[in-house]
């Protein structure tokens, strides 16, 4: 499964220009999970994480490549939760080592990557509530004030999504990758995502064979680049 | 913090014909809640498409549920289509942008009722948000358009206390009578009972067609009310020994939602 394969080595190419701070997940097993209903008021908030409009990106790449994901990670660029004083721009990049054979093909393979991908809305650690728009792209949390007290860290949560992703059994490791550093470059970034997200929408664009003028459509390039890793995967 | 399926909200649901005084009495309620109960998290909800209670609670709207319903039929026109767990994510995402926190009373606008096209999937999961939304509060105030059905369609399924306003005109009590009889229907409420406001004089009371309900308060025509609502003040501009403070009160004594303050 090459598809994504770019978006690993570009991620990885910033990686190594920033100091990566490293949690052992297995550290990290009790924090309460609240109800998906659970509201952090203003009053109660310490700070927002991809708060007003500041960065808050978030995104997802899988691989069946063992050497991009050797085994369950959470890593962090900046300071973690509880270091942090006011609003900060934020990023959370997903990277999953998947079992490519049970990853199914066309219309199933979609299917799977976006379940995978929705792991996120089941994900309610107490005190910290994701605020997710997937029509504007954007993935900000509000963090309480008391769970900062408790001593909330991104271990905490990369926790929560490492334990969801791989309730698929597709999901063999999760490179979980927080980032909070202001002097980040989140514009290149966010192009790494914007076309990882374009990859997945592209999937789904080719199979459901949409009749267009495909030398007018704003995927081709995307459609094409997929259509030619498919068949290199085949 | 505690989990929403912890809690009991309480839900106040003002309705009655237009122009009777529901949104000042609405505005009173949030103000006499807030005020007993410091600790208490307290929702304002303005479902009149006029967004009057914004004004006469002091707050600034940008930003309602319409707008949001705007902007899903809008991507769903422009042929994005989502799943459900993303529209529900989006509408939570949008519904925070709407809600304006201010000390411990929080506000939302509903905003204007959808125009053509039928929009119940949308119009479903903005009220699935505003319920889950709303759980998470003590109370919740309501300030209804002239029916509970349209409240019970664009807003929440149940209230808890449903309180009619009239006018002491016929038609007022007509209007209140019709809206508890479809309430009744639809079992959509644990109490209710009458607010008759705006009374030119208290002693026509006694000759008024309340149908058996439950009179919560009497309130005289409140000159000092109107040159608030003139002047663009809010309702914590008015004196505590206000008739629209004072008759809320009592109503709100009445069904055991405050002591003596």
């Amino acid at each position: 499964m090459k598809l994504y394969d770019e978006c690993f080595e570009g991620v990885g190419e910033i990686l190594s220009q920033y100091s990566v701070k490293s949690f052992e997940a297995q550290k990290y097993s009790h924090w309460e999970s609240n109800d998906k209903n659970q509201i952090i008021f203003q009053s109660d908030t310490a700070y927002e994480l991809g708060g007003g409009t500041l960065p808050a990106l978030s995104s997802i790449a899988l691989t069946d490549r063992e050497d991009f994901v050797t085994r369950d990670e959470i890593l962090l660029i900046g300071k973690d939760l509880g270091e942090i004083k006011g609003d900060s721009p934020f990023a959370r990049i997903a990277l999953l080592n998947v079992n490519e054979d049970e990853m199914g093909t066309g219309e199933k393979l979609y299917q799977t990557i976006r379940k995978i991908e929705y792991a996120r809305y089941h994900i309610h650690p107490e005190g910290y509530m994701m605020r997710i728009s997937a029509f504007t792209h954007r993935e900000a949390a509000r963090v309480g004030k008391d769970a900062v007290k408790k001593g909330l860290s991104f271990g905490h949560i990369g926790r929560f999504f490492i334990d969801e992703y791989k309730k698929n059994p597709q999901v063999k490791a999760v490179k979980l990758l927080f980032v909070t550093d202001p002097g980040f470059p989140y514009d290149k970034l966010e192009a790494i995502m914007k076309k990882s997200e374009s990859i997945t929408t592209a999937l789904d664009h080719i199979m459901k064979d949409i009749r267009m003028d495909c030398q007018t459509c704003s995927l081709k390039t995307v459609c094409d680049e997929v259509e030619a890793l498919c068949e290199k995967d085949k | 913090m505690m989990n929403t399926a912890d809690k009991k909200t309480t839900v106040l649901a003002f309705t009655g014909k237009g122009g009777v005084g529901k949104t000042s009495l609405s505005a009173a309620a949030v103000r006499l809640l807030s005020e007993a109960y410091p600790g208490k998290k307290i929702l304002a909800i303005d479902a009149d498409p006029a967004v009057g209670l914004a004004t006469a609670l002091g707050v600034d709207v940008d930003f309602t549920v319409d707008d949001i319903r705007k902007s899903f039929v809008k991507t769903a026109e422009s042929g994005n289509t989502s799943a459900a767990v993303e529209l529900l994510g989006e509408a939570k995402y949008q519904m925070f942008d709407a809600l304006k926190e201010t000390g411990n009373v929080s506000f939302l606008a509903i905003g204007r009722p959808e125009g053509a096209g039928c929009y119940c999937k949308v119009n479903a999961y903005l009220k699935e948000i505003i319920s889950m939304i709303a759980g998470n509060f003590d109370y919740v105030v309501i300030d209804g358009e002239a029916g509970i059905e349209q409240v019970n369609r664009r807003v929440m399924e149940k209230v808890t206390h449903l309180i009619l306003v009239s006018d002491a005109s016929k038609k007022g009590l007509q209007v209140t009578r019709t809206i508890l009889t479809v309430a009744g229907e639809m079992v959509m409420f644990d109490k209710a009972g009458l607010i008759i406001n705006r009374l030119p004089d208290i002693s026509v009371a006694d000759r008024l067609d309340t149908a058996g309900l439950e009179i919560l308060a009497l309130i005289p025509d409140d000159p000092g009310l109107a040159m608030n609502d003139i002047a663009g003040d809010s309702i914590y501009s008015l004196p505590g020994s206000s008739a629209v403070i004072q008759g809320a009160k009592h109503a709100l004594k009445k069904l055991n939602l405050i002591g003596d303050v």
